[in-house]
């Protein structure tokens, strides 16, 4: 038995878990949840106090619609990762579906994330792009994961465009963890980011607890707009894959 | 990896896939090392020998050239399986070399000019970690791409 599929049977108990989870998402609550926290949080995050930093001032906002971005992006990738390992143990070409459409919609994030962090260097670190050991990560990473999608065109056969895409897939989700979350922790002096390079992480001294209340809703809410996406993806695939048999 | 289909049906025969892709990552590092080496021969013979801590500069070449061997390998099988075609190798690798690079020369540079700085030491972990990480990956995952 190969390897993966032992992982895949014994270490993850939570693969289960998700296919319950999406019969359970099917109700419209989470979607009006994801709404009403996105819209909490960029209401929120303009009008809640904030601590007053020196540099930062009041950009220090920035916090509500840069980071959850990023949560949402890896969220969703780590769920392109799960049904990935799951086509490979299976053969379902539905999870290949899924983890494709995941990654669409996390590259939408990730980009979205790129563009709210150069606006934001650009006040707070005077340029919009540095020479950042993580902004260099992410931009390597979201390469990695374009060449994902360009891979996917190149292969005409459905079986074998599933598999190739799934393996391409689990490297990519590891060499984009190591990019963005381990080498910029790594290196020593030369980043600027909170919690990279010697620096202190940000929620040790700059977060408080009116930032937090902002900041958590936020992540929550932008995953599960995300996972609302991608939800609408999927479905838009099944109508057409119907009109194209049927 | 780029066989023709006549010689992988007889590797498909003779091998586990286990057994081909390390065999790969074995060869393909040994060559980068050994030419590696070589021009470095020939750059001392004809230009001088500026570098300062040799030893390092040699962990350098060891350890970069294992690491691109491993991963070229690992890319090469995938891309092998779009009908051998050579511009999927080049997107599918670029991002993947770029930040290794990146690393690698960071440590060269600190070799050749004799710096000793506790840098070195985690630019030696991220490169050997990178190497261990990409090669179990690819032992672990190789098999699905072989099976076809």
């Amino acid at each position: 038995m190969p390897l993966l599929q032992r992982l895949a049977t014994f270490y993850f108990p939570t693969f289960g878990a998700i296919n319950l989870g999406y019969q359970f998402m099917k109700g419209i609550w989470w979607k009006a949840l994801g709404i009403i926290l996105v819209l909490y949080a960029i209401v929120g995050g303009l009008l809640m106090p904030v601590p007053a930093m020196p540099i930062l001032n009041e950009t220090i906002r920035n916090t509500y619609y840069h980071i959850p971005m990023w949560f949402a992006m890896m969220i969703l990738m780590t769920a392109s990762l799960v049904t990935s390992i799951q086509y490979l143990s299976s053969g379902n070409l539905q999870k290949d579906n899924i983890a494709s459409e995941a990654i669409n919609v996390s590259l939408l994030m990730g980009f979205l994330g790129l563009f709210t962090g150069m606006l934001w260097a650009n006040f707070t670190w005077g340029s919009p792009w540095t020479n950042d050991v993580k902004l260099n990560g992410t931009a390597v990473a979201i390469l990695i994961y374009v060449a994902y999608i360009i891979l996917r065109g190149s292969l005409q056969d459905e079986h074998r465009r599933a598999k190739v895409s799934a393996v391409y897939n689990i490297f990519a989700y590891v060499m984009m963890m190591l990019f963005i979350n381990v080498i910029p922790r790594m290196s020593g002096t030369d980043s600027l980011h909170p919690g990279n390079g010697g620096n202190p992480a940000f929620g040790e001294y700059d977060m408080n607890n009116s930032m937090r209340m902002v900041f958590y809703p936020a992540i929550i809410g932008w995953t599960l707009v995300g996972t609302w996406m991608l939800s609408l993806k999927l479905r838009i695939n099944k109508i057409e894959n119907k009109l194209l048999y049927d | 990896m780029q066989e023709n289909e006549e010689r992988q049906l007889y590797y498909y025969q003779i091998a586990s896939p286990q057994g081909i892709i390390l065999s790969k990552i074995i060869y393909n590092s040994l060559i980068m090392f050994v030419l590696t080496i070589l021009a470095l021969l020939v750059y001392i013979t004809f230009l001088g020998n500026p570098i300062v801590n040799f030893n390092l500069f040699l962990l350098t070449v060891f350890l970069g050239s294992t690491g691109l061997g491993i991963i070229l390998s690992m890319v090469s099988a995938i891309a092998s399986k779009t009908g051998n075609n050579p511009t999927i190798m080049a997107i599918l690798s670029f991002p993947i070399i770029l930040p290794f690079l990146d690393t690698l020369i960071g440590l060269s540079l600190n070799a050749i000019n004799g710096i000793t700085s506790p840098q070195n030491l985690k630019f030696i972990i991220v490169l050997g970690s990178m190497n261990a990480i990409v090669a179990a990956l690819s032992y672990i995952l190789f098999p699905y791409l072989w099976r076809d």
